[in-house]
C-alpha cells in the first residue's frame, strides 16, 4: 500500500522544515520532497552528515555481561537500567536534544528524580545567552521575520550548512521576504568563525584565532555602548559588520556552538548579547538537534537556573566523563566527539552508559544496556519547537515495532522509584 | 458536588452587590440560585466573596515567556500559576501573540492546572495596509481576522498597534493613521461580532467617540489616560492598566513598528471602578503586590480583576459574575480582607485552595475560543512561512475547547 504525506516537518535540525512530501509504501519511506541532503538523510534511516554512509539499526534490547552485549528482552533492560541508574550516586542524563517535547520532559523527570545531572550539546549556548540576558536585556524574533524584515545576519560560531543547512535558503539569507523582496540583495550577511567554512561563500567572513574572536566581541559590545575608541579599534571587516548592525532597521545575530568553544565562553556571550542589544539585533541560537529549543524552555519553565546548565570548563561529559557513576544518554552519541584519553577515563572509572537510541553507535559501543527506540518524526509521533519557539507536530509515517521513547522513559522512571 | 458557601460579603459589581452579607450555591460546577442538602458547606466568617479572577494581559504562555524566565522577570511555570491560584484567578488570557507563536502559547497553557485559558492572537494592520483604505477593505480583513482566530484558537484578537508605519520611505504610501486604522478596527469587530483589544497609544484619544466604544478593550492605558477616558467607559468601552514590575529590557519583534516590549507599565492602583488590572500576580514578589493593592477594597478590586475583564474578553454571561448559571469559580478571602491572599478558591466547583493551601485537586478547565461564521482567508502571503496545517493549532495538551459567541457588552 501507498502513502503520500505532505507539509510533513522534518527532524533533521532546529528548523523543523514543515514542507517536506513524502511516499511511503510497503512500511517503508520511499520518496522524500523538499528537504535537504540532511533531513532526506533522516527519512532514511541515513547519517545526518554523511547521508551515503550505512547506518546499522539497533534491532533489540542489550545487556552487556563480561565486556559482551548479550541480547536480552524489554522488561530485563529496563530493570537493569533502572537497577543502574538507582545505585549510582552522580547521574547525568545527557542528549534530549532529538527527543520530542513530551519525552524531553519524562527525562527531565528522571533526572530530577535521581538528583541528577543534564548536559546537551549546545545547551551551554542557550544557558549563557539567557544569563547574560539579566544584564543586557535582548530583542527576539521569529523566522518569519527574520526572513520578512532581516537587512543585516550575523552568523557568529555558527555555520549553518552544518546546523540548519535550510536556513539561509529559507529565511536568512537569501530567501525573499515582505519588506526584503530582493532576498540577499536586500541583506548584509557575516560569519565569525575559526576556520574556513562553507558560509564564508556566501556572508562576509571574518576569521579568529582562538581568543581574538573574545577581543573582537569586546570590541562590538564596547563599540555599541557608545566607545569610539573601540570602534576604531576593531578589525576593517569587524567595523563593516558593526556599521551594517547599526544602520540596519532589523537585523539578526546566530549564535552556534562555536560560541561556546573558547576560554571564556560567558565572556563572549554576554559581550554579543551587549552588542545586539544596543544595535537592536535579535538574537537566535542555532542547534543542529531538532529540539534543543524545547529543552531549554523546559528546563528554565520549571525553574533550573540558566547558569546551572553549563558545565565547569573542562568538565563537560564529552571532556570528562569519569565524573559520573551512571549516564543515562538519549538522542545522542556523546562518545563519537570524544578523545581516546577521555574513553580510557570512561572505561577506567566504570561509567555504566545506559543508552536509549535507534542505531548503533559509538555510545552504544560503550553501554552497558542499550535500549533501542523509534525515531521522531519518522516512525514516532510527538510536538517539538522550533529554533524561535514555533511548535510543530512531527508525524509517525512508517510503523514501527521499536519501543516508544516516552515510554521507554516512563517505564524506568517507574523502576528507579519502584 | 453541591456546596452552600454561608456568611460571605458578597462583591459582585455587574450584579450591584457591594459587601452585602449572604449565600452562594454550587451545584455541578456552575452557580445555582440553591441547593437543599449540601455536601459542603464553607463558613467564609463574613471574608468577600468575588468571582474568580480574570488575567487578561499575562506574560505566562506568551512568547517572551522563556526568556522572561531566564532572565528572573518571571517566575517558573508552576510558581507562576500557583500565584495566580493564590490570588484568587481562575482563567488566563495572553494577548499579542504572533500566529506561528500561538501553538506554542496554547502548549504552555496547557500546563497551567487549575486556570481556564484563551489567547488573542496578534493583529498586525500592517499585513492588511491596502485594505486599510480601500473600499470593501474590511470585508476582505474579516475573513483574515476569522483565520487568525481559527488557526491561533483564538477568543478574540490583540491589535498590536493602532496604527501603520514603516521607516523605509518608499513605504510611505502603505502607511495609514490612528483614525483610519481605528475605523478599520472598529469594522473588523463590528463584522465579527466581538470587541477587539487595541494596545492603547495616546494618539487614540482623540479617535475614541462613543460610538464605536463598545467595540473597543484598551490594552494597557496610562493611569493620567484612565482618568480622561470618562466617557468612553460611559459608552461601554473597557479598558486595563497594566501593572508590571520594573520595565525590562525583553522585546520581540513581531512586525510591528516597534518591538513588543515584554513590560510596559509601572506598578499602580488603577481609578477604582474604570479600568481592569492585568499582568497582577506576575508584578513580582508579595510585596510589590500589597504595594499595588494598598487600599484596593473588594469592590474596586472585583470591578478590576472581574467584573470588567470578564466584559474586555465577552464572557460576562458566564464568568466574573456570582450570578446563577455561571462558571462555578468563586474566591473567598480571609475575614480581614487581605485581597493578595485567598482563603478558597472554587474552580468549576472544586475546591483547589482550602484554607490559604492549594489542595491539589485538579478542577475541569477550559480553552476559550470565539465561534465566528466568518469563513477564514488569509490575506496574502501572511500565514508566513508554516504551510497552513501545520500553523493551525490543532494539536497541544490544551483542555477541552468551548467555543463562545462573546457578547460585546455596553
Ligand atoms: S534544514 Fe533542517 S529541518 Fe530543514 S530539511 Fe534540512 S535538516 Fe530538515
Amino acid at each position: 500500500m501507498e502513502e503520500f504525506f505532505e507539509s510533513v516537518v522534518c527532524p533533521g535540525c532546529g528548523c523543523l522544515c514543515d514542507d517536506l512530501d513524502v511516499r511511503v509504501a510497503d512500511g517503508r519511506v520511499q520518496e522524500v520532497a523538499n528537504g535537504c541532503t540532511w533531513g532526506v538523510a533522516r527519512f532514511f534511516l541515513g547519517h545526518k552528515s554523511q547521508p551515503k554512509r550505512r547506518r546499522f539499526r539497533l534491532e533489540g534490547p542489550f545487556i552487556r555481561r563480561q565486556g559482551r552485549a548479550v541480547d536480552t528482552d524489554l522488561a530485563e533492560a529496563l530493570d537493569e537500567a533502572a537497577k543502574i541508574l538507582r545505585r549510582a550516586q552522580r547521574v547525568l542524563v545527557y542528549g534530549l536534544g532529538s527527543l520530542s517535547l513530551e519525552a524531553q520532559q519524562r527525562a527531565i523527570a528522571l533526572a530530577r528524580g535521581l538528583s541528577g545531572s543534564i548536559e546537551a550539546p549546545d545547551l551551554a549556548v542557550y544557558s549563557l545567552y539567557f544569563e547574560a540576558l539579566k544584564s543586557t536585556g535582548g530583542l527576539w524574533c521569529g523566522l518569519d521575520g527574520v526572513r520578512d524584515r532581516a537587512e543585516v545576519v550575523i552568523f557568529w560560531g555558527a555555520n549553518p550548512i552544518h546546523s540548519a543547512p535550510r536556513l539561509p535558503a529559507r529565511y536568512a539569507v537569501f530567501a525573499r521576504g515582505r519588506f526584503t523582496p530582493t532576498g540577499v540583495e536586500e541583506r548584509r550577511a557575516f560569519s565569525v568563525d575559526i576556520g574556513k567554512t562553507e558560509t564564508d561563500s556566501f556572508t562576509g567572513p571574518i576569521k579568529v584565532s582562538p581568543g581574538e574572536d573574545l577581543e573582537l566581541a569586546r570590541g562590538l559590545a564596547a563599540a555599541a555602548g557608545g566607545d569610539e575608541g573601540a570602534l576604531a579599534s576593531l578589525p576593517e571587516r569587524g567595523q563593516e559588520m558593526f556599521s551594517a548592525a547599526q544602520d540596519a532597521e532589523f537585523g539578526v545575530l546566530f549564535l552556534g556552538r562555536g560560541a561556546a568553544y573558547g576560554p571564556a565562553p560567558g565572556e563572549l556571550i554576554s559581550h554579543l548579547a551587549a552588542f545586539a542589544s544596543n544595535t537592536g539585533l535579535a538574537v537566535v541560537v542555532l542547534s543542529p538537534d531538532y529540539n534543543t529549543f524545547g529543552l531549554i524552555s523546559l528546563l528554565v519553565s520549571q525553574g533550573f537556573s540558566p547558569s546551572s546548565l553549563v558545565p565547569e570548563p573542562g568538565g563537560s561529559f564529552i571532556e570528562s566523563p569519569n565524573g559520573y557513576d551512571a549516564v543515562l544518554v538519549a538522542g545522542a552519541d556523546p562518545v563519537f566527539f570524544m578523545s581516546e584519553e577521555a574513553k580510557a577515563g570512561l572505561l577506567d572509572a566504570g561509567v555504566e552508559v545506559v543508552s536509549l537510541n535507534s542505531f548503533t553507535d559509538y555510545t552504544t559501543r560503550f553501554a552497558r544496556v542499550a535500549i533501542p527506540c523509534g525515531l521522531f518524526g519518522v516512525e514516532e509521533e510527538g510536538e517539538a519547537l522550533r529554533v524561535d519557539g514555533a511548535l510543530l507536530r512531527l508525524r509517525a509515517l512508517v510503523p514501527s515495532a521499536l519501543p516508544n521513547t516516552t515510554e521507554v522513559l516512563r517505564r524506568i522512571e517507574e523502576g528507579v522509584c519502584a | 458536588m453541591r456546596i452552600r458557601i454561608e456568611n460571605a460579603a458578597l462583591f459582585d459589581p455587574a450584579r450591584g452587590l457591594s459587601g452585602e452579607r449572604g449565600e452562594l450555591f454550587i451545584d455541578a460546577g456552575r452557580i445555582v440560585e440553591r441547593i437543599a442538602k449540601p455536601d459542603l458547606v464553607i463558613d467564609a466568617q463574613e471574608g468577600p466573596a468575588l468571582a474568580g479572577g480574570i488575567e487578561l494581559g499575562a506574560a505566562l504562555a506568551s512568547p517572551l515567556m522563556v526568556h522572561m524566565m531566564a532572565a528572573g522577570h518571571l517566575a517558573p511555570l508552576r510558581d507562576a500559576a500557583g500565584a495566580y491560584t493564590r490570588l484568587g484567578y481562575t482563567h488566563l488570557n495572553v494577548r499579542g501573540v504572533p500566529l506561528w507563536a500561538a501553538g506554542a502559547a496554547h502548549y504552555w497553557l496547557g500546563k497551567l492546572g487549575a486556570l481556564d485559558v484563551s489567547v488573542e492572537p496578534l493583529l498586525n494592520l500592517s499585513d492588511l495596509d491596502l485594505l486599510i483604505k480601500e473600499d470593501g477593505g474590511v470585508e476582505r480583513g474579516l475573513g483574515h481576522a476569522a483565520f487568525l482566530m481559527s488557526a491561533g484558537l483564538g477568543i478574540g484578537l490583540s491589535v498590536g498597534e493602532p496604527f501603520v508605519r514603516y521607516r523605509k520611505e518608499y513605504l510611505s504610501f502603505r502607511q495609514a493613521s490612528v483614525p483610519e486604522c481605528l475605523g478599520y478596527v472598529v469594522g473588523l469587530a463590528r463584522g465579527l461580532g466581538l470587541r477587539l483589544s487595541v494596545a492603547y497609544f495616546p494618539e487614540l484619544a482623540e479617535s475614541l467617540t462613543q460610538d464605536i466604544a463598545r467595540w473597543i478593550h484598551l490594552a494597557g492605558v496610562s493611569k493620567e489616560a484612565a482618568l480622561d477616558l470618562e466617557d468612553f467607559f460611559k459608552a461601554g468601552g473597557t479598558a486595563d492598566i497594566e501593572v508590571a514590575g520594573p520595565r525590562s529590557r525583553l522585546g520581540l519583534e513581531a512586525g510591528l513598528f516597534s518591538p513588543l516590549n515584554a513590560r510596559r507599565g509601572e506598578p499602580l492602583l488603577p481609578p477604582d471602578g474604570t479600568v481592569a488590572l492585568a499582568g497582577l500576580p506576575e508584578s513580582g514578589d508579595a510585596k510589590t503586590l500589597s504595594e499595588v493593592l494598598k487600599g484596593a477594597d473588594p469592590a474596586g478590586f472585583a470591578l478590576a480583576t472581574r467584573t470588567i475583564p470578564a466584559t474586555g474578553l465577552g464572557l460576562s454571561a458566564e464568568k466574573g459574575t456570582l450570578g446563577p448559571g455561571s462558571v462555578a469559580d468563586v474566591a473567598i478571602f480571609g475575614p480581614e480582607r487581605d485581597l493578595t491572599r485567598c482563603r478558597y478558591l472554587f474552580k468549576s466547583g472544586v475546591l483547589v485552595v482550602d484554607d490559604y493551601q492549594p489542595t491539589g485537586l485538579s478542577p475541569e478547565t477550559r480553552t476559550y475560543c470565539f465561534a465566528t461564521d466568518v469563513p477564514p482567508e488569509p490575506a496574502g502571503d501572511i500565514p508566513g512561512s508554516l504551510r497552513r496545517e501545520n500553523l493551525s493549532v490543532s494539536h497541544g495538551s490544551f483542555s477541552p475547547i468551548k467555543e463562545v459567541r462573546r457578547d460585546v457588552g455596553g
